[in-house]
């Protein structure tokens, strides 16, 4: 039997389930680039996790020592990458002291990359080294986290920026370990990540803790949020969307919200489709 | 300076590396092909030349500004260097078994470091936090917390191997399995919202630079066109 | 039969990860602040003995794709661009900043903003295409197993997009119920059991039962 043969002798849904893959990789093209130029501008609703991360931050006390950890790559950019910089802007806008450090060595140039596209001295008025400071990378993942707990020059001795010893910047003074941070915010992309914090910062030093993760992450977060390990967390390019509005800075996340509805639209309708042709074809006997 | 020259050239051209290297990669979706393996080779030689930069980055900076600093510590800095030297006998047959002291010290400080608080962190509180009060203030409350200690309860008993799921095991075995299906079709969700997120932030990357976009895109679209064409003209139809 | 020499027996390292071990567990549980002082330093001398690790992945790519090129094996000279791209690189990735060389320098930063950043985002993009495919082609309600999956997948996903809850918003509820109650719970359960295989990992590790890392070699 000749191939086109063998495809007229298939019902329509037979051939539905053989559908070559490059069509729905196409569908799926077209449903992304479609909404980016020419935005659909679909309503969002906040919901109550990201109100919880973004009043963690806003109870704040004036003076309040956070810690920011990028732990994340840049494959994770376009989901993490919104969050951080949202989370990043609205620690600036309030009268509090910003520690950026890096567990994961893309972590630290994207927050460079943050710092250099926010303006921090420019924008809202904050000096390096006063108000904020980049403490830099730490190559040794969990070792690496309990010795910033322990003592915070031995992990990150010199800035990220200018390579001058940490203890010689104005912020630094009365900060040695864990004990003298108000809030830690890690935003990740996988390990090290949230278990090695918990592991080493929340349990022995119960500190308060936030994180922005990746969607895929999401389900195992929720034992150490249920427990109050976690305080609150963002999850995705979905919470990230949420956060911008809250935090009043409209960035990319917002901007991609359209093309993750179509998208989401589109796996649904595979998942359809997919099912309606499987219970079709089942219910057919195969023809030989 | 030649590398700064280097440096102006790729900035300079920027968006155009960029939509080449996404396109590169993103044409795999058309088949295998020369493109996605160049961009595949490059990628691999990099992120590993990345990895090197930042830890001699870090090496140093330990090293001017903790390690140089008495003689004490350039002597420990020393002994530093030597075991660690010792990591690359993992390449010598004859001589793997020094490889393993680096390496017992590095696994010995790891589990002191992690187990230390992974009883509390991962096991213990976990426990705890499972203890909830099973009448809460509303009824949906009452309901989710006798759920979740069910579902915690069954799940973990799912996977107690030593017991054959028979009798009443048989029971608790099937709210498990749904409890954990459920837990997975999230899991599922979340995953599709994660692979599509960064569909999407490479899809708008592309978009900001539309002129090396589109010249880029009609260059490989074209050359894979041509190159299935000119196989399936070597090889007809039903040739074997 | 072959004596092993007593310093090359496995006995040795096992009993180097134990001392290890301990060093850093005991001040943990007991004020010794002496000890805890000592064990704290260890750490931060132990990261820099670690970092010294850092040419092993490079070691063992040079090793292999060298083989590949070396024996002109089929798809050779992409092993060559892998050699090329890396060990070029990492030259650019040597702190020599009079030179123009180093992390940081306007080289490496230009290679890892237009050469890494857009491969290492399009690798992990085009995972999207797969789970769209695969969702086409896996994602079946075969069972009734199966059917909860899609059930629970496709609500989160309606929630997770804002077209889902623009249209109906007890999507977002939904999606938390589904979080809070049987993820949590099927998190919790696995968390609990990977944390009792961990730590009986480690004190097989401890009791010298457990050797697979320290296998190699003669």
């Amino acid at each position: 039997m000749t191939e086109m043969e063998e495809r007229r002798g298939k019902g329509f849904w037979e051939r539905l389930q053989e559908v070559d893959s490059r069509i729905i990789y196409l569908l799926l093209w077209i449903v992304i680039l479609w909404p980016l130029i020419t935005p659909l501008g679909l309503p969002i609703s906040i919901s109550t996790g990201t109100r919880e991360y973004f009043q963690v931050i806003e109870d704040l006390k004036p003076g309040s020592r956070v810690i920011l950890s990028y732990d994340l790559s840049f494959a994770g950019l376009p989901e993490l990458g919104p969050m951080t910089i949202a989370t990043l802007h609205h620690l600036l806008k309030k009268d509090i002291k910003v520690y950026i450090c890096a567990f994961w060595d893309s972590g630290a140039d994207i927050a460079a990359d943050n710092i250099r596209a926010l303006e921090p001295e420019k924008n809202y008025g904050k000096v390096y080294g006063k108000d904020y400071i980049h403490m830099g990378y730490n190559p040794m993942r969990e070792v690496g986290m309990a010795q910033f707990a322990s003592d915070v020059y031995k992990a990150f001795p010199v800035d990220y920026i200018y390579k001058r010893p940490l203890e010689t910047y104005e912020m630094m003074k009365g900060v040695q370990s864990a004990k003298d941070f108000d809030l830690l915010i890690s935003v990740q992309s996988g390990t090290p990540g949230n278990p090695e914090w918990v592991r080493q910062w929340i349990t022995p030093y119960g500190i308060k803790y936030i994180i922005g993760i990746l969607g895929v992450s999401v389900p195992e977060v929720a034992p150490y949020y249920n427990a109050g390990q976690v305080k609150a967390f963002l999850a995705g390019l979905r919470s990230a969307a949420e956060y911008e509005l809250l935090a009043g800075r409209r960035g990319a996340a917002l901007a991609q919200q359209d093309p993750l509805s179509t998208t989401h639209i589109l796996v649904i309708l595979f998942v359809v489709i997919g099912n309606i042709g499987y219970f079709f074809t089942r219910a057919r006997p195969r023809r030989s | 300076m030649l590398t700064d020259w280097l440096a102006g050239v790729i900035t300079t051209l920027g968006p155009w590396f960029t939509a080449f290297f996404l396109l590169c990669i993103f044409s795999f979706t058309y088949k295998e092909n020369p493109w996605f393996r160049f961009a595949e080779a490059t990628y691999l030689g990099v992120a590993t030349a990345y990895t090197i930069g930042f830890n001699l980055d870090w090496l140093l900076s330990q090293w001017k500004s903790v390690w140089s600093l008495t003689s004490t510590k350039i002597m420990l800095f020393s002994l530093a260097l030597l075991v660690g030297m010792l990591w690359y006998f993992r390449f010598s047959k004859k001589y793997f078994w020094l490889y393993r002291i680096p390496l017992s010290i590095a696994v010995g400080t790891y589990i002191g470091l992690s187990l230390r608080t992974m009883v509390f962190a991962q096991f213990l509180h976990q426990i705890r936090a499972t203890f909830i009060p099973l009448v809460a203030k509303t009824p949906m409350d009452t309901l989710n917390n006798i759920l979740i200690v069910i579902m915690v309860l069954t799940v973990l008993l799912y996977f107690y191997f030593t017991l054959e799921h028979r009798g009443p095991l048989r029971y608790t075995s099937r709210i498990a399995r749904y409890t954990m299906m459920a837990g997975f079709g999230a899991a599922y969700g979340d995953t599709v919202m994660t692979r599509m997120a960064l569909l999407i932030g490479q899809a708008r990357n592309l978009l900001s630079h539309p002129p090396s976009f589109a010249s880029i895109a009609i260059v490989i679209l074209a050359t894979l066109l041509v190159s299935d064409y000119l196989r399936m003209r070597r090889e007809p139809r039903g040739a074997k | 039969m072959i004596v092993m020499a007593w310093y090359r027996r496995v006995e040795i390292p096992i009993i180097l990860t134990i001392i290890f071990c301990i060093f850093q567990v005991v001040p943990y549980f007991f004020v010794v602040p002496a000890w805890e002082s000592a064990a704290k330093d260890f750490v931060d001398w132990d990261a820099v003995m670690e970092t010294f690790a850092l040419f092993i992945g490079f070691t063992t790519l040079l090793m292999l794709h060298g083989r590949i090129v070396a024996q002109r094996r089929r798809g050779w000279y992409w092993s060559a661009w892998v050699l090329i791209t890396m060990i070029g690189y990492t030259i650019v990735g040597i702190p020599i900043p009079s030179i123009g060389l180093g992390k940081g320098t306007p080289l490496f930063e230009a290679i890892r903003l237009y050469v890494l950043t857009p491969l290492s985002g399009a690798m992990y993009a085009s995972l999207g295409f797969w789970i769209a495919s695969a969702a086409y082609r896996a994602f079946r309600a075969r069972t009734i197993e199966a059917g909860v999956l899609l059930l629970s997948g496709t609500l989160v996903m309606l929630a997770n997009a804002p077209i889902g809850t623009a249209i109906w918003p007890t999507f977002t509820p939904i999606r938390k119920w589904i979080f809070d109650v049987p993820n949590m719970a099927t998190m919790r359960a696995i968390t609990i059991g990977a944390a009792l295989g961990a730590i009986a990992l480690g004190a097989r590790t401890l009791m010298g039962r457990e050797r697979g890392y320290l296998r190699g070699g003669e």
